[in-house]
Formats: structure tokens, sequence, C-alpha cells
């Protein structure tokens, strides 16, 4: 091989290397971007899903339900004299 | 010299300048990038990398049925940098018009560097600001704490605009519910925004923990609607109630009202703590329950046993105690019934300073261990500092100052057949070893007293053992005649069922009142829809 096609192949070579590390470079901070985005993303998805959660558990409130049932179905206190267990009830006659 | 020559001469002279001022850029770069290297790596570090710490989500608050109590939410806050305003007339008109408060601050000091417009900003100002233009306002996301569940504030308490605990459990837990930030170093692009190439922890935090109490949101709202109508109907200055588990000591419900609502600003700062944990005062004839156990403890007393309650009043050592109304020859089980004045005092005259030492074994004037910031110890004088007479006030609850929550406990130990037990919030999954304390014996009998005591404030199908209490309140060195304060301490039971029910309503406005008309049926309502809730719907 003559030394000019020796050296091309080096300068080549070193090329490549050169060009093959600026890629991953550019790979690595392209994918950074995007994992910055995806995060954000995930945050914004956290905050309503925090802001749904607050809703749910708003309208768990023993207060809620109770002016709910009250109001739009008619619901009233149940007292305990309504409520009948086996001891209350009356023994048969034989 | 010929004219090549003179261009082979002119060449070399380019070539040579062309090879100093390479020679210069070369020695140039190896004075930056070999001799300065240090000093360069550290511009350059300050200029990409950046120490930034990331706050873990604060731990959560479940009742005992694992519904979240807390929440967290994010809120937006706008603020600015005065040093960096571009259109300062226009921010300085919007500002004096929509946030006057901020205004001021920016006027009195026009040099700081950051200034708070709103924290907790609504989204209707924030629009605002849009449409203004009001570029110089910036905003920034916080979190906070939201709080769905609003009758249990005077428990959970509180966090601050920077989400601290500054009341309740969010307090007494802030450390274990904050947990530790992560401290990372990350590199900033060349637009100044945090978007990391790399980063490196320095410190690992650790996330807040979530903390399980034994509340039943559910029995709280109960108690809660009880209490609030209590004293609504009676007019009066406060109300609390305590429901317990007396064989492990978890506390079910702990009302105090009035409270605040803990998603609105602090109207009253009162409100922020616990009257059930927070005050002590003298209950009254309810004492005469422990009074009567040391009594039948220490073997001086039988429930049969007739006692002489002398008419309206009686003189010990020339001091005059009086019965509420005239009762003669009474078996000492209705004594406590009839909540006989000069009984008790009579039946506790034979113990002495023993009865300073069962009410220190009950737990009174000392601090139960809750979780709740603030508890007092409350006020029980030792028998080298009593008076004459306070033997025998002390026996019908005078001389004692105590909160609701030693109340409950001492009833708890009654419930549980003598056995010690400590208040929590926290949900136990085992239940404590407790050192027995008081014999059976002597809880059956008082058991079988306190029974027929509650015979007014029965609740269908269970088990119903109580006392009442009606006491002045002291103020200014006397007893007020217009200020009272009504107390039911109670039981329920039912074959391997038990709660401890302790209730208090603090001067009414009718000051002509008894117990068995305000707490007693309190005590029944919150008993009937306790046990509903947990043996009916619940089940």
């Amino acid at each position: 091989m003559s030394s000019r096609s020796y050296w091309s192949i080096i300068g080549s070579m070193l090329l490549s290397i050169v060009f093959i590390k600026i890629y991953k470079h550019n790979r690595l901070v392209k994918q950074s971007y995007q994992l910055q985005a995806l995060e954000e993303k995930k945050q914004k998805l956290t905050h309503k899903r925090n802001n749904l959660l607050a809703q749910l558990h708003s309208l768990k409130n023993p207060k809620t339900i109770k002016e709910y049932v009250e109001k739009k179905l008619n619901f009233k206190p149940l007292c305990r004299s309504q409520v009948l267990s086996f001891q209350d009830l009356p023994e048969e006659s034989s | 010299m010929n004219r090549y020559e003179q261009k082979k001469l002119r060449i070399g002279l380019i070539a040579l300048l062309f090879l100093i001022l390479f020679a210069i850029i070369a020695l140039r770069f190896y004075i930056i990038c070999i001799k300065q290297q240090d000093l360069f790596q550290s511009l350059a570090q300050k200029q990409y990398a950046i120490t930034t710490s990331i706050n873990p989500t604060r731990g959560y608050l479940f009742d005992r049925n694992n519904q979240q109590l807390t929440i967290n939410k994010e809120t937006v806050s706008a603020f600015l940098m005065p040093k960096q305003l571009r259109n300062e007339h226009k921010t300085q008109v919007f500002l004096k018009k929509m946030f006057p408060q901020s205004h001021a601050q920016l006027s009195s000091k026009p040099n700081q560097n950051f200034l708070w417009v709103q924290r907790n900003i609504s989204e209707h100002l924030q629009t605002s600001i849009h449409d203004h233009n009001i570029n110089d306002i910036h905003f920034l996301e916080e979190t906070s704490r939201y709080y769905p569940c609003d009758v249990l504030a005077p428990i959970i308490g509180r966090t601050n605009i920077d989400n601290i605990g500054i009341a309740g459990l969010e307090y007494y837990y802030n450390a274990k519910l904050q947990g530790t930030p992560t401290i990372v170093e990350i590199h900033k692009d060349a637009r100044g925004k945090k978007r990391y190439f790399q980063h490196h922890t320095v410190t690992n935090g650790h996330p807040g923990e979530n903390i399980h109490l034994s509340v039943d949101k559910t029995l709280q709202f109960f108690a809660y609607e009880e209490i609030a109508a209590c004293v609504k109907k009676f007019n009066a200055v406060s109300g609390s109630a305590i429901i317990m588990n007396p064989d492990n000591g978890e506390i079910l419900a702990m009302v105090s009202y009035p409270c605040d609502c803990p998603n609105d600003a602090v109207e009253n700062i009162a409100h922020l703590k616990h009257n059930a944990v927070t005050e002590c005062y003298e209950f009254g004839s309810v004492i005469k329950i422990f009074s009567a156990l040391a009594a039948l403890e220490e073997n001086v007393v039988t429930s049969d046993e007739i006692i002489e309650c002398e008419g309206d009043s009686h003189y010990f050592d020339n001091f005059k105690v009086t019965n509420w109304k005239e009762l003669h020859t009474l078996p000492f089980h209705e004594v406590i019934r009839f909540s006989s004045n000069v009984g008790i005092a009579k039946v506790v005259s034979r113990l002495g300073p023993k009865l300073y030492d069962h009410f220190k074994k009950l737990g009174f004037s000392s601090k139960t261990g809750c979780e709740l910031p603030g508890e007092v110890a409350g006020i029980l004088a030792p028998p080298k500092r009593w008076s004459k007479s306070s033997a025998y006030v002390l026996s019908f609850g005078y001389e004692i100052a105590t909160s609701l929550i030693q109340l409950a406990k001492a009833l708890s130990i009654i419930a549980n057949d003598g056995h010690d037990v400590r208040p929590t919030l926290l949900l136990t999954n085992s239940k404590p070893s407790q050192e027995k304390i008081y014999s059976q014996q002597s809880i059956t009998e008082l058991k079988n007293i306190l029974e027929k005591s509650a015979h007014r404030h029965q609740v269908t199908g269970y088990r119903t053992m109580g006392k009442t209490g009606t006491a002045r309140i002291a103020e200014h060195g006397t007893y007020s005649l217009s200020k009272h304060i009504y107390t039911f301490g109670g039981i329920i039971e039912k074959d391997n069922y038990r709660r401890v029910i302790a209730t208090f309503i603090k001067e009414p406005k009718n000051p002509h009142l008894w117990a068995s008309q305000v707490s007693g049926p309190l005590f029944q309502k919150i008993a009937q829809r306790m046990t509903l809730h947990e043996h009916t719907i619940k089940s």
C-alpha cells in the first residue's frame, strides 16, 4: 500500500471517529430534551391528577354527601328506633 | 535580486508572518487549555452547573378506613423582580389598582431583588394579569395542602403558605410528613433553563411518610353535627366530644367546636387548637365516678351501704357541702345515681389522701401523650397543699381541673375492666400491653352503679353506663353564677364491643340548666349514631 493511501485511510478513520462522537453527543442532548419534555408532561398530569383527587375527596366528604341525599334524593336521617335487631323481635308464642 | 527571488522572499515573509500568528494562537491555546485549565473549568461550571434541591411530596394523612384526609395541590404564586422591570409605569399602575399591598411594598423598597405580588393567586387574577399584558409579573408553581373533610380540622391542623405544618398533626408530625429534599447538581443549557444533560445527586433525600390515623371520618362528622346542633340549641360558647376504643386507646372521633375550615385563611387563632386537649376544667359531678372507684377499690364502701345524705346540706369541719336537692338515706349506688355531694364527700372522707393517689393513677393532672400539640396536664394539688375542704370538694369534681381527653382515658380504664390505656390518634395494628391497675370486683360494682346512673340516656340494645356533671366555671377567683360547663362521661358495651364517649358543652346562655338536659341527650344522640354506623351501616 502506498503511503498516500495509508494516510488517507488513517485520516478517514479519524474523521469518522470525530463525526461519531459529535453524533453521539447530539443524540444525548436531543434525548435529554425529550426526557425533560416528558418530565414536564408528567408534572402537568400529576397536577391534573391532584386536582381530580381533590374533587373526588371533596365529593366523599360526609357533609357533601348528606347535603346531596337530603336535597336531591329526599333522604331522611335514620333513627335508632327504626332499626330492629333480632333481640328486639317479639318471641313467637308456642 | 531578480523578480523570481523577490517573489520567493515575499512568500517567505508572509509565511513567516502566518507562522508567527499561528505560534501566538498556539501559545494562547496552551495558556488557556493547559496553564489556566482550572480557572476556566470553574468559570464554565459556574455558568452551566447549578445545585438545586428537589422537595419530596408531602406525606398524606389517612383515616382508619384508608380515606385520604389531605391532598397536595399545586397553586400559582405571582412575583416580580423590581430591579428588572421593563415597563415600570404600567406595572406600578396595575399593582396600585389590583394589588395595593404589593404596590406599597414596592414603593417603600424599589431596589429589592424579589417581591411577592400574591401567593396562592386565584385563576381570575392570573387571567387579569395576562389580559393586561403585565410582562413584569411572573408566575411560580407552589405546592399547598387541601383538606376535603373540614370537620377534622382541629385534629389534622393545617399548613402555612410555605407548606409547613403550623397546627394539629400537620405540626406535630411536620418532619415526618415533609421528608428531606434531594440535592442534585444539574447543567443548564444556553437559554439558562434547567434542562439537564447529566445530573449528579449530591444528597439523597427521603420522601414524606404517610400517616394512618385511628379516626373514622364518618364518625367524626356525626359527632361534629350533634355537637354543633347542641351548641346552637343552647346558645353555648363551645363544645367537644371524644369517642374512644377503651381496649387499645384508639380515638375514633374527637370534635372541637367551633372550628374554622382549614382551606380558608385563619380567622380565629384560638380555633387552631383542640379544646379537648388544650383546655382543662373542673367537670363537677362526673368526677364522682372516680371517687366511687377509689372508695370501692380501697374497700371503704360497698354499693349497697346506706349513706345518710343529710337533706340539702351538711357541714364538714365548718365547710358547707350542699346537695342539688333534698336527699336523705340512700344506698351508695343511689348516691351516685342521684349525685349527692354530701353522700360522696362522706364516703371519700374515709379515704383521706389516698384519693389523690387514685386520681393520679387514673391519669388526672398528667398529660396523656396524645399526638396533638399544646396538651395541658391539668391541675390537682397534692395532699400537702390541701385545705380542710379539699378532700370533700375533690370528691365531687372541684379543685381538680382536667381535660376531656384525661376524662376519656379514665373512663376507658373502667370500660376495659381496669387496664391502663394510652389514648392515641394513630392506627394501632396490635393491642398494646396494658397493666391492670384496678380489680375486677371494683370495676364490676362500679359498672353496675353507672348503669343505673345513666338510666335516662340509654341506647337501645346496648349496656349504657355513665354520669352527668354540672359545674360552675371559675372566673376572677370565684365561681361564676352564670357560666357553667355540662359534661357527660359514658360507656357503651355489648359483647366484645366497647366504646367510651365523653362530651362537654361550655357556657350555654341559660345558666339554669342541668347536664341531664344538655350533655346527657347529646351523649345519647352521639351514641345512637355511632352504634348505627358501626353495627348496621358499616357492617
